[in-house]
């Protein structure tokens, strides 16, 4: 088991590496000249001084290199608009991204096991059909369409939410829920959709297998079967799911972000994008990739652990 | 009495009711598209300033916008931009797709190559990437079908590779070895057909996601720009209108719920007509 973890993370550093690599070409090949917009169009003059100051001097490669050996020793560099290093630019944004994709999941999860649960207690019954075609529903909205009625009624009409913006949490957890609950809700119910699906298909194979027939014919009170038995089979895979979903929500958050004008991350990068601030993007570009390989590294450790059939390294 | 096949293809199409219900919605939204000059009389992109933000009425089925542009009329046009998006998608990603696939298949050194690359392209934040190679590629409909390719491409390797490896093992190609047929000819007429009913199911899917994608990308501005509308962009501009004219989110967003459905459905459909397990006695779980 140890030996598996240390693999899997020495495999990881090359990743990054090339991850990180792709992720300085790509955003650097953007049309559209940084330095110019920072000079504006009169001082033709101050051009090449202005660009030897942003950094934006010497070949890509050159530039590349200079960015690598930052990274690996933790510097993403300064943000050419914002007068902050990357890292203070994102540190200070994170927290609403976080909050964002957390508060999410956790609306995902907790609407969409137990819908998954009863849809799969009575299959194809008029209840499993309702809520089958409700996530079916779920999964094809857009979360800017349910995000846009929600907002409709919720905050233009019944004035229940705000209709955007952030409070932090150290400004109490009433305020920060209040800012949050319509996005993260938003956001959360097609994940949901997903998790009722999941958990619903989990369920009807699981109690399909012989044990559970037997658990039957011994006797066993339905509950209990369902609960104890075929649960914890069905619950396996959502594990891997919970993962999967939290990096899919930490890389799209920008959409939810944009929105409900939430100032995190996400945001960040669209409006770093549209002024053709690198750094910065390649700086979260960097950091949620990261993210996602740890998070798909920690689930794949915890599904050995659970999961007595996928334990590696052989005893 | 007529004895009906229970096996002809035709009978298992139409017994297969989201695929029925899937392209019923899909032929409707197409041929809406398709007959949008006879449908409406009014361009997508003349401003009417003497009919601005108009209700549903009788003119304007879905109402107007805020430069009293017909908002069926953009809905429609829109639709075809999202639409075209997402079909060459799935064309590009199934050419691009394939052929990785089988060259991994054939060459098995090339494989471990083709897989590592595979594994860095997922290690991106889809949508993200997405949006960043179309700020790239300059924020056009061609950008956005490039992106929305390169990020797409490695999810259809994956899952044609796994088919592939499993048809190999089959006795049958084995014995097309064995009486010395050509491995590239095993490859492309032996094994490949035999995963097809995957890749259909998955580009079906596909087509989905990358109209989703789309009217995401779009919808943050970075995608498809005006003058060109999109579903995203329309809804874009329908968010700043929320409080004044809120038939203006209705009618892009439906659009987009009703195409996505429609083609999921479908693909629910595929998958359980071209699933061989599915098909005898068709398991009711």
């Amino acid at each position: 088991m140890t030996r598996y973890i240390i693999k899997r993370l020495l495999i990881m550093i090359p990743t990054l590496l090339i991850v990180a690599c792709v992720i300085f070409l790509v955003v650097n090949s953007m049309p559209g000249d940084p330095a110019l917009t920072v000079i504006g169009p009169e001082f033709e003059g101050d051009y090449e001084m202005v660009r030897e100051r942003m950094g934006l001097n010497g070949t890509i490669w050159e530039r590349l290199w200079k960015w690598l050996s930052g990274v690996l020793r933790g510097d993403l560099g300064n943000s050419y608009f914002l007068g902050d290093t990357v890292w203070g630019a994102i540190k200070q944004r994170l927290p609403v991204t976080l909050s964002l994709a957390t508060t999410a999941l956790i609306f995902a999860v907790t609407i969409g096991v137990p819908l998954g649960i009863i849809a799969s207690l009575k299959p194809n019954s008029a209840l499993d059909t309702t809520i089958s075609g409700v996530s079916l529903l779920g999964m094809c909205t857009p979360e800017f369409f349910g995000g846009l009625i929600f907002m409709l009624l919720l905050s233009i009409k019944w004035k229940v939410f705000p209709s955007g913006g952030y409070r932090p949490i150290s400004e109490g957890f009433g305020e920060w829920a209040k800012y949050i609950i319509l996005p993260a809700f938003t956001y959360g119910m097609s994940q949901a959709a997903y998790f009722a699906r999941l958990i619903r298909s989990n369920m009807l194979e699981v109690m399909n297998q012989d044990f559970i027939t037997t658990a039957v014919a011994k006797g066993q009170r339905s509950f209990v079967v369902v609960m104890k038995h075929a649960l914890r089979n069905a619950l396996l895979p959502v594990v891997t799911g919970i993962g999967m979903v939290y990096t899919i929500m930490l890389g799209g958050a920008f959409i939810t972000e944009s929105l409900f004008r939430l100032p995190g991350t996400g945001l960040l990068i669209i409006n770093s994008i549209a002024k053709r601030d690198f750094p910065v993007v390649c700086g979260i570009l960097l950091l949620i990739s990261a993210a996602i390989l740890i998070i798909n590294l920690a689930v794949d450790i915890l599904y050995a652990f659970i999961d007595p059939r996928v334990r590696f390294g052989k005893k | 009495m007529k004895q009906v096949n229970e096996n002809s293809i035709w009978f298992r199409i139409f017994h297969t009711p989201s695929l029925v219900v899937g392209s019923i919605l899909l032929i409707i939204i197409v041929s809406a598209l398709m007959l949008q000059p006879v449908l409406t009389q009014y361009d997508a992109n003349r401003n009417d300033f003497a009919a601005v933000l108009q209700p549903p009425s009788k003119e304007h089925w879905f109402g107007t916008d805020s430069f009293g542009r017909d908002l069926f009329t953009r809905v429609l046009e829109g639709g075809k931009v999202s639409l075209r998006i997402g079909a060459e998608v799935v064309v590009y990603t199934t050419i691009i797709g394939t052929l990785i696939a089988l060259l991994g298949g054939y060459y098995e050194k090339l494989d471990v190559i083709i897989m590592r690359v595979m594994d860095v392209m997922m290690a991106f934040p889809t949508l993200l990437i997405a949006m960043v190679l179309a700020a790239v590629f300059g924020n056009s409909i061609s950008g956005v079908v490039m992106a929305l390719t390169i990020v797409y491409v490695p999810r259809t390797v994956r899952i044609l590779r796994s088919a592939i490896l499993t048809i190999r093992e089959e006795v049958y190609v084995e014995a097309a070895h064995a009486i010395g047929v050509r491995p590239w000819k095993i490859m492309s007429l032996h094994i490949l057909p035999g995963a097809m009913p995957v890749l259909i199911v998955q580009e079906t899917f596909l087509f989905a996601y990358a109209i989703l994608a789309e009217a995401g990308i779009s919808f943050v501005g970075v995608g498809v720009q005006p003058p060109f509308a999109s579903w995203g962009n329309i809804l874009s501009d329908a968010t700043t209108l929320m409080s004044v004219a809120p038939w203006n989110v209705f009618a892009p967003g439906l659009a987009i719920v009703i195409t996505v459905l429609a083609l999921n459905l479908i693909g629910d459909g595929l998958r359980e007509l071209l699933d061989p397990k599915r098909q005898k006695g068709k398991a009711r779980s």
